[in-house]
């Protein structure tokens, strides 16, 4: 008796395991891949807007300040480092969009395979220059977006080897997250 | 090798090592029916963000990691002190070699412990890829647990998750088999076989807090074995717990042994 009880939890307990083998099955073949790569130089269509990455750099402190002349940046270390995009942003669609509109819809901010940031948009506040109120259908311009990579969130390796890296500019994260792979600039 | 089955037999053929992987096992289910009722849609949810291992949202993960050593302690290292009180290990040194005896404890001491960590932790995961799905983790939504460059194994994070939670897994039942050793040095010096478990308990829980550090690079161990990572961990530090934590207590356990008169 004892050894049939054993027997039937031992066929019970295989039966639960083969049936949440075929669970696990379901619920993975149901999910899709929620990432959209875009390669260098591809041109994005976000419901409205265009946007296509024109340039991208990792500039130290020092040449982020000689290069858009600013007087200070806001780095947790001075041996930190900035990862700038410039991104061409053009209205396809009948009506003109305000400018926060278009910033917080196209950017999320940067990411490579095992780090991600948010840009920052105030850092670029005095960088960017815009002549009207908001982007008239079929106009464009270019937006710099910029965001700290910061020492300690890498390793000694990574560190040294940055431009061995593939960062990429998120402008949409939901439903499905976009990114575009940036052409960092030594 | 007589010796190391009839050990290994003792080691999981008891009831204390049912009483430890049901324990475990119990604070994954229940960090796991928390989710279940708090994220009904399971589309919103990834399983490397449910998994008791990186599940930062809920105490399940510190209460899991804080418990650790009596976890891996509870099912057998106890044993050390009961069988020298009780006279059993005379007997059994009349059949065998001393330091077979010793030997065959420290491996099924280890053994068991390394299997009631790991257990609880594969039941969990296996319990939560049936109702979650194994998607990448999303860095900039901030909603995982912030695996990033610096912390360890980041890229099997990024992009195999699973591979993750399994290293991890692997990496804390090596270390609750280690810890088992610890509890079988404490045996000599403890009274009872309560505190022999607790003694490497306590070692785990003062320490872990001690040595915590300032974020950047930390000897906790407690820190050091727990998935999440709150604290930066290099991979020579680790090493060095894993050698340390290994070679002390079996170079103590063999001094003591050595010499002791057991018959």
């Amino acid at each position: 008796m004892k050894k049939w009880c054993i027997a039937m939890g031992c066929v019970l307990c295989l039966c639960a395991v083969i049936f949440w083998c075929g669970r696990i099955y379901s619920v993975n073949a149901a999910h899709t891949s929620e990432m959209v790569t875009y390669d260098v130089g591809e041109t994005v269509d976000l419901e409205g807007i265009e946007i296509k990455c024109v340039e991208a750099h990792i500039f130290s402190v020092d040449e982020y300040k000689k290069n858009f002349n600013v007087g200070s940046v806001d780095v947790l270390y001075p041996n930190d480092k900035l990862l700038c995009a410039c991104i061409n942003v053009k209205n396809t669609g009948d009506t003109a969009l305000g400018w926060s509109d278009v910033i917080d819809g196209m950017c999320q901010g940067f990411q490579s395979v095992t780090w991600g940031s948010a840009a920052d948009p105030f850092a670029t506040q005095s960088v960017n220059v815009f002549t009207s109120d908001d982007l008239a259908p079929g106009a464009d311009q270019d937006i710099w977006f910029t965001t700290m990579l910061s020492n300690i969130a890498f390793s000694r390796h990574t560190w040294e080897h940055l431009d061995e890296e593939e960062f990429y500019f998120v402008p949409v994260l939901e439903p499905v997250q976009i990114q575009m792979k940036l052409d960092v600039q030594k | 090798m007589k010796i190391y089955g009839f050990e290994m037999g003792r080691a999981f053929r008891n009831a204390w090592f049912v009483v430890s992987v049901a324990m475990g096992t119990a604070i994954g289910i229940a960090d796991c029916m928390l989710c279940v009722r708090q994220y009904r849609n399971i589309g919103e949810k990834a399983l490397i963000q449910t998994w008791l291992g990186t599940d930062y949202q809920f105490a399940y993960n510190s209460l899991f990691y804080v418990l650790l050593p009596l976890i891996a302690c509870l099912p057998y290292a106890g044993s050390c002190f009961t069988d020298m009180k009780s006279g059993y290990e005379r007997n059994i040194c009349v059949k065998t070699s001393r330091l077979s005896y010793m030997a065959a404890k420290a491996v099924s001491v280890a053994a068991s412990g390394a299997a009631a960590v790991a257990i609880p932790l594969l039941v969990n995961l296996f319990v939560c890829a049936g109702l979650y799905p194994n998607k990448l983790p999303d860095k900039l939504s901030f909603l995982y647990a912030g695996i990033i460059d610096c912390d360890m194994f980041p890229r099997l994070f990024a992009l195999h998750p699973v591979g993750y939670c399994l290293v991890f897994t692997l990496l804390d039942a090596v270390f609750g088999g280690l810890l088992g050793l610890v509890a079988m040095c404490v045996a000599r010096w403890s009274g009872s076989r309560f505190s022999t478990i607790m003694g490497s308990f306590a070692l785990y829980v003062f320490t872990g807090v001690i040595f915590e550090g300032d974020g950047t690079g930390t000897w906790s161990a407690m820190d050091m074995v727990n998935p999440l990572q709150n604290v930066v961990v290099y991979r020579y530090q680790m090493v060095t717990m894993y050698v340390g934590v290994c070679i002390i207590p079996l170079l103590l356990i063999y001094m003591w042994h050595r010499r002791r008169d057991i018959l």
